[in-house]
């Protein structure tokens, strides 16, 4: 299976809707968005945006793999690699 | 070198469901998990444990900065009900808890940490913007009075790791600071 990148941003921006806490960076979304820094997910939620991610692509994350999603550019490159892993 | 974090705790209740599946998994080490399956109140346990590791990472940010998001690696020790430690890759770092109905407060510090002051604030407004530039304010008020500098003189700014530094007319000072807020509540820890 594989999805298209521009439907992937679309989509994870459709995950992390509910957690971010500026509004401003998250219309702006781009791949160069950071979690934390631009979008404000505080780390408890950020746990939610990885669970969710598991929930939607039906994949397993790994804690050492969830190390580098702390941004949109990493998160799209974990998720297609467990992808193509399925 | 210092690290601090506070949690809010029924603003977590409300924001964050640590009984969703998988969630434990992420944050805690094999060994955490069997102290919170165990605890009589395992929220606060959770809670505990989460601010430690926050506290940590922060700390730890200072010796190795890179970002990275992986709680389950900083692992919890907790000794009594104030004390405990953080390790991550051979660094044991001692934490400092204090714990009340509404609130838990970490403070994270290497042993040769001897003065620091930290405050707890209490915030109306839960926009995490103006909280962060409330905590900054009152931060550099208290480092101005302690240090007799003209708070105009005092800047904060964080590295490309997220490490907050404190500048004075322009130049990088020795201030540890670490800043955190979360529903309800704000505080910062300095060591100078």
């Amino acid at each position: 299976m594989t999805i298209p990148k521009d439907q992937l941003i679309k989509e994870l921006k459709d995950i992390v809707k509910p957690y971010i806490q500026n509004q401003e960076a998250y219309d702006n979304l781009s791949e160069n968005t950071d979690f934390i820094n631009d979008l404000k997910i505080n780390s408890a939620n950020l746990v939610d945006v990885i669970l969710d991610i598991e929930d939607k692509y039906e994949i397993d994350i790994d804690n050492d793999s969830m190390e580098s999603m702390i941004n949109v550019k990493n998160s799209l490159e974990v998720i297609l690699s467990k992808i193509k892993a399925v | 070198m210092i690290g601090n974090d506070i949690v809010d705790i029924s603003y977590a209740g409300t924001q964050s469901n640590w009984k969703r599946k998988g969630f434990l998994h992420k944050v805690f080490s094999k060994e955490e998990q069997a102290v919170i399956a165990l605890a009589k109140n395992p929220a606060v346990i959770v809670w505990r444990m989460w601010s430690m590791k926050e506290s940590g990472y922060k700390l730890h940010q200072r010796k190795t900065p890179i970002r990275r998001f992986n709680p389950s690696k900083l692992l919890c020790n907790i000794s009594d009900d104030i004390k405990g430690t953080i390790t991550i890759e051979n660094n044991t770092y001692l934490a400092t808890t204090h714990i009340n109905d509404n609130r838990i407060y970490t403070y994270a510090h290497t042993e040769n940490t001897t003065h620091s002051i930290n405050s707890i604030i209490m915030l109306d407004n839960t926009d995490a913007a103006t909280q962060s530039r409330i905590c900054k304010k009152l931060l550099i008020n208290k480092i101005a009075n302690y240090k007799g500098y003209n708070k105009s003189e005092l800047s904060i700014n964080k590295d490309d790791a997220g490490v907050p530094l404190v500048y004075l007319n322009g130049n990088e000072t020795n201030i540890h600071i670490s800043i955190s807020h979360h529903g309800r509540y704000g505080a910062y820890s300095i060591s100078m």
